[in-house]
């Protein structure tokens, strides 16, 4: 296999757009390795942000992006054309972060390292004393380098396919059906899986008593399924 | 802490998809080179991958005997392979997934490298750098990079070519190197100190911004003269010898080298040029060996590696059970001594690594009705077995002496219940060490099991009984090191609950404690609860602190406070 060519230019897609992704998976079971970069460059963009979403801070993703597609590829003959390929594809790489998120929790010195990223609720301390160093001017990266923090460290607490269907909901919008699917769950039970995250979050987070007008319209009977 | 209005939940939302960012595009063309490369492996990939994870590769019954030459790919492309050199005490090997895996001088990508507090290792870490590691710590292999989640290493890189950059996770930064010499320390997931001896480093804190560079002679953080000494790795390749890679068929076989055991196989070893002989011994298989001639290394590079699959064949029946070319012979006869005490002759065995002859000389014993030497003899192969990593074996054996009656009881229930946390089978674990603590409340490792209970609770997240289990582990045992570890454990469980004026008490009593290596933490901690708690006595704390270690981690940060 050649390595990857230039970046693609913006508005054509050099990435074998002509070809569909059924075409490029029977072009490398023939042997053509140039599909399967073409089928890299097309769907490891958005499979990368996704694992960088699921398992931020770690820096890992790209580790697990590898992991994903080298499973991917040895996997193809699995693959059935009835199921979208990225659908297919985003289960292995659910599959992948599942099992690094917990193999990660399973060391507890981090759960109780004192800035933990993964660790209790904890891990705010020191920026909120670096924010307390650096009062005298405004910065928004700190702060929001802060919140999101925060947020992780609930998100690090919680079951992985909750922190999972959470992180796909939220951050990345996918619908239900779409979730459910890649990780083997009906689109009730992500449903249930999302709320309870999001209700998770809201208790950690002090958002008790805050209306979720902002999401209480969405579910499995609303416009994302 | 801040004057701002708290964000909404959508706010708070939107903020985490926007700093989370996507991969860039040289990122996603790194790591399709990655791709390539592991899948171009192909079958070495996979036995790679084998040594990581711990599986099973399959079991092929021809007794054909295969020598072929390894044909590595150039030193860039290879996934990182570290070959691991124990100075002084205790290591655990631990897999991709966390669990612990046989030992062996070969870490493979993902796998990690744990010390214990005497603990030493070197690292050569193929075709890149020499590492020198001193416990306690931990070292991650990782692809073209080294993590050290936390402790104390000295690195010797060597120069790589442009474009392969070569870096070091040390907690939560990025040290990026371009062939140098240079010394890291960690705790608590962020880099305390880093000194140069040689060339430049980067430290690199937020990938957005450019990092601080250090060249020869100087340093950050903590001051290397508090911290204990890593010896310096020479960076010098060891050309003089070369890897042997041992795969046995199927796997899991004792290797000899020369009559030396070298462990279980997959082995991978170095060994001086010239000839060897190499030899696989399983149960239920009938030994065979090989002789090979091992060719000079160039450099450290892999060219010359040796590649050897030795493949047993199954005995007939489990009756001939006799060294191979000496027909007739018992099959429960001792073979590896002249002793005639097949405790003795198993001992020697154990020592030797022999887990095969140790099942055999002590199987009779397991089938006679004296529970005390049945006991005894299953305690030497659970022991073996546990030397030799396989920890799930031990376990079953161990379980099985802890039903006897004897001697060997205490140290069997004790080991279970240990095993049992090793292997994540925390739930099981946590009442064995309570049955151990009730029936032997003097026993030998009563304070040990006391210890491991509390930290299974805290595993459990069951906090109170943690709490309540640490507190009266700290006022009732002697071992100061340990009391000293509980009420660091105690003071963290009060930060995490938000007793703030806990947690600043017990961070100042462990940060008084003779044994505490973690003070300068403690009193950071101290003032953190403090301040957070809106608890008097933060300047005090932030002097403590700062006369202590004026030149620590976070001292520039407590000094604009001050």
């Amino acid at each position: 296999m050649s390595s990857l060519p230039a970046p693609r230019v913006k508005g054509v897609d050099a990435s074998g757009s002509q070809k569909t992704d059924l075409e490029l998976v029977n072009r490398c079971l023939d042997g053509d390795s140039t599909a399967f970069e073409l089928l890299y460059r097309r769907h490891a963009p958005v499979v990368g942000r996704r694992l960088k979403r699921l398992v931020y801070p770690s820096d890992e993703a790209l580790d697990l992006l590898q992991l994903t597609f080298v499973e991917a590829h040895r996997s193809l003959s699995r693959w059935r054309p009835e199921a979208p390929f990225e659908a297919w594809l985003h289960g292995i790489a659910f599959r992948v972060a599942g099992n690094y998120i917990k193999a990660r929790r399973r060391k507890w010195w981090q759960l109780l390292s004192p800035f933990g990223s993964s660790g209790g609720d904890s891990s705010d301390e020191r920026p909120q004393l670096e924010a307390r160093s650096q009062r005298s001017g405004p910065d928004d990266q700190a702060a929001h380098r802060e919140l999101v923090k925060q947020v992780y460290a609930v998100l690090d607490e919680l079951p992985v396919n909750k922190r999972l269907a959470f992180c796909m909901y939220e951050f990345e919008g996918l619908e239900l059906a779409e979730i459910g699917k890649a990780m083997g769950a009906s689109a009730q039970t992500t449903w249930a899986r999302v709320e309870s995250a999001r209700k998770e979050l809201r208790a950690r987070l002090g958002y008790t008593g805050e209306a979720s007008s902002d999401d209480s319209s969405t579910g499995p009977e609303g416009r994302r399924t | 802490m801040t004057d701002k209005p708290k964000p909404t939940y959508r706010e708070l939302v939107e903020a985490t998809k926007a700093a989370t960012g996507e991969p860039t595009e040289a990122e996603l063309r790194s790591t399709y080179r990655r791709v390539e490369q592991s899948l171009a492996e192909g079958p070495g990939f996979s036995w790679l991958k084998w040594v990581a994870v711990g599986g099973a590769l399959a079991v092929a019954a021809s007794a054909v005997l295969v020598v072929r030459l390894h044909t590595p790919s150039a030193v860039p492309s290879q996934p990182m392979v570290a070959w691991v050199e124990m100075t002084s005490g205790s290591v655990d090997y631990l897999d991709a997934d966390s669990k612990s895996r046989a030992a062996g001088p070969v870490l493979a990508h993902g796998a990690s490298l744990r010390l214990g507090a005497n603990g030493a290792a070197r690292l050569e870490v193929d075709g890149v750098a020499e590492v020198a590691v001193a416990g306690p710590a931990e070292l991650v292999v990782k692809t073209e990079r080294l993590s050290l989640t936390f402790g104390r290493a000295a690195f010797a890189v060597k120069k790589r070519p442009a474009g392969t950059e070569f870096s070091v996770e040390a907690g939560d930064v990025r040290v990026v190197v371009h062939g140098t010499k240079f010394e890291l320390a960690v705790s608590d997931g962020h880099l305390r100190g880093a000194r140069v001896s040689e060339g430049i480093v980067e430290l690199i804190a937020d990938a957005s911004k450019p990092g601080l560079q250090l060249t020869a002679g100087q340093s950050w953080g903590a001051s290397f003269e508090a911290l204990p000494a890593v010896e310096q790795p020479s960076g010098a390749p060891r050309g003089s010898t070369s890897v042997l890679q041992v795969q046995s068929e199927p796997p899991g076989a004792s290797i000899d080298i020369d009559g030396v055991a070298a462990g279980v196989s997959p082995v991978v070893m170095r060994v001086t040029p010239g000839k060897h002989v190499a030899r696989a011994s399983l149960e239920g298989r009938i030994d065979v060996q090989k002789e090979l001639v091992i060719e000079a290394a160039q450099g450290i590079d892999r060219s010359s590696d040796v590649h050897l699959v030795l493949t047993l064949e199954a005995r007939p029946t489990d009756d001939d059970d006799d060294e191979p070319g000496t027909p007739g012979a018992k099959p429960n006869s001792v073979r590896s001594g002249s002793s005639k005490d097949p405790l003795q002759a198993a001992r020697r065995a154990l020592t030797a690594g022999k887990c095969n002859d140790v099942d055999r000389l002590v199987g009779p014993l397991a089938r006679g009705s004296d529970e005390e030497l049945r006991g005894r003899g299953t305690l030497l192969r659970a022991e073996c077995q546990l030397h030799a990593g396989k920890k799930p074996a031990a376990l079953a054996l161990y379980q099985e002496v802890a039903t006897l009656k004897g001697a060997g009881a205490e140290v069997a229930q004790f080991e279970s219940a240990k095993l049992l946390s090793e292997l994540n089978r925390k739930p099981e674990a946590l009442p064995l060490f309570v049955a151990y603590l009730a029936q032997f409340p003097t026993g030998r490792f009563a304070a040990e099991a006391d210890f491991r209970r509390c930290e299974l609770l805290i595993d459990l997240q069951r906090r109170n009984e943690a709490r309540l289990c640490l507190e009266t582990f700290s006022s009732t045992r002697s071992d100061q090191a340990r009391v000293a570890e509980a009420v660091f454990l105690l003071a963290t469980l009060a930060r995490v609950e938000k007793r703030w004026a806990d947690g600043a008490q017990l961070y100042a009593r462990y940060a008084e404690s003779a044994t505490s290596p973690r003070a300068e933490e403690a009193l950071y901690q101290r003032v953190m609860c403090l301040e957070r708690g809106a608890l008097p006595g933060v300047s005090e704390a932030i002097s403590a602190y700062l006369k202590r270690f004026p030149a620590g981690a976070h001292a520039t940060a407590l000094r604009e406070i001050h």
